[in-house]
């Protein structure tokens, strides 16, 4: 008896465990799965409406889909849950100035710039404000 | 007819890269005579008097022709579609080629140090203590942008230290304006401008770069 219950919890140390849905929706994104990696991520961000990261990969990719509005409301949750995500602020930019929306693009623009480190991507944000003029 | 698709192709982007060279080179050596150094990447000719430019021609590729002729239109200098007769009326004539186009770029940021805070608060009758720690993510390296050409880039993007901060598409175009009389160029210039897919970046990239024409309400 004991000798069973040794094997079956070696078995189950040994078996590969599932791997965490936001860990599937990023390998499905870097494999260009972009339906599957919305397909894991709708229900999760259903679920988890409080992780930032989720709504970000489900912007990256609904816009890689083209789904320009989707990928804005994706991005713009992203942005409420964490307000100093660069990476949400900058898509919101790309993304106002695809779907002609000057004066919000401008806004997450300057956001860029309030919270860019780097200078390379400050000049990026300085280039956008000037050319929305 | 593969080969002769082929070499039509060819033929195109050379001609679109001996625009974007001689507009470059000519931007270079307009660069030593221009007074207008706040302007990075354009030149204009000294003493020209460019509010004698009220229509111009457009030569372009069908794609980005017409957003040209709208910008040219938004200063108030009439455009002229590139056809017979165009370059009798027009003051000068005004060639814009794609330099570079890049579907794809995105800037990684790797997170793979915690920066640990700690702090210890103890309340005035030092009796109660309390300890605090706080994990946050400390970026090990300036954002990297890791353009869609790099052989390398699906092994950054698999390792689970690294975030994706953005993808976009990248679009390069060098233009310059040609007084029709004279042949003598009056500025050139060169302008890259990112955006979410090329059509986005290609709009501002025109955008961008007409507005750096000293014709018109650009003056």
């Amino acid at each position: 008896m004991k000798k069973n219950i040794l094997i079956a919890i070696i078995l189950l140390a040994c078996s590969p465990l599932p791997a965490e849905p936001l860990d599937e929706a990023k390998k499905a994104y870097r494999q260009s799965q972009y339906e599957k990696t919305i397909e894991i991520l709708d229900p999760l961000a259903q679920a988890e409406a409080k992780d930032a990261e989720i709504f970000l990969l489900l912007g990256h990719a609904t816009a890689k889909l083209e789904k320009w509005p989707q990928a804005i409301a994706a991005f713009e949750k992203a942005a409420e849950l964490d307000p100093a995500s660069l990476a949400a602020h900058l898509q919101l930019g790309f993304l106002y100035e695809k779907t002609k929306e000057p004066e919000k693009a401008k806004a997450a623009w300057q956001k860029v710039l309030s919270l860019a480190k780097n200078e390379k991507t400050k000049k990026l944000a300085q280039k956008h404000l000037i050319n929305l003029k | 007819m593969k080969d002769r698709v082929d070499k039509k192709v060819n033929r195109v982007e050379r001609s679109a890269l001996s625009l974007a060279l001689s507009a470059l080179s000519t931007l270079s050596a307009l660069s030593a005579l221009s007074s207008c150094s706040s302007l990075p990447r354009s030149a204009v000719k000294t003493g020209f008097d460019f509010t004698t430019i009220h229509a111009v021609e457009v030569r372009a590729k069908d794609s980005i022709a017409p957003l040209i002729s709208r910008e040219l239109l938004q200063t108030g200098v009439s455009p002229l579609s590139s056809a017979k007769g165009a370059a009798v009326r027009a003051d000068a004539v005004l060639k814009i080629a794609t330099a570079r186009e890049n579907p794809e770029r995105r800037y990684i940021i790797q997170t793979a140090k915690k920066k640990i805070t700690s702090s210890v608060s103890t309340s005035r009758s030092g009796e109660e203590t309390s300890n605090t720690v706080s994990f946050e993510d400390e970026p090990t390296h300036a954002p990297l942008e890791v353009s869609g050409a790099y052989p390398y880039t699906q092994s950054f993007l698999a390792s689970p230290e690294s975030k994706i901060i953005a993808t976009y598409a990248q679009v390069s175009l060098a233009g310059e304006l040609v007084q029709s009389k004279t042949n003598e160029v009056l500025w050139a210039g060169a302008y890259a401008y990112e955006g979410v897919d090329l059509d986005s970046a290609l709009e501002g990239a025109v955008r961008g770069l007409v507005r750096q024409i000293p014709i018109g309400a650009n003056r």
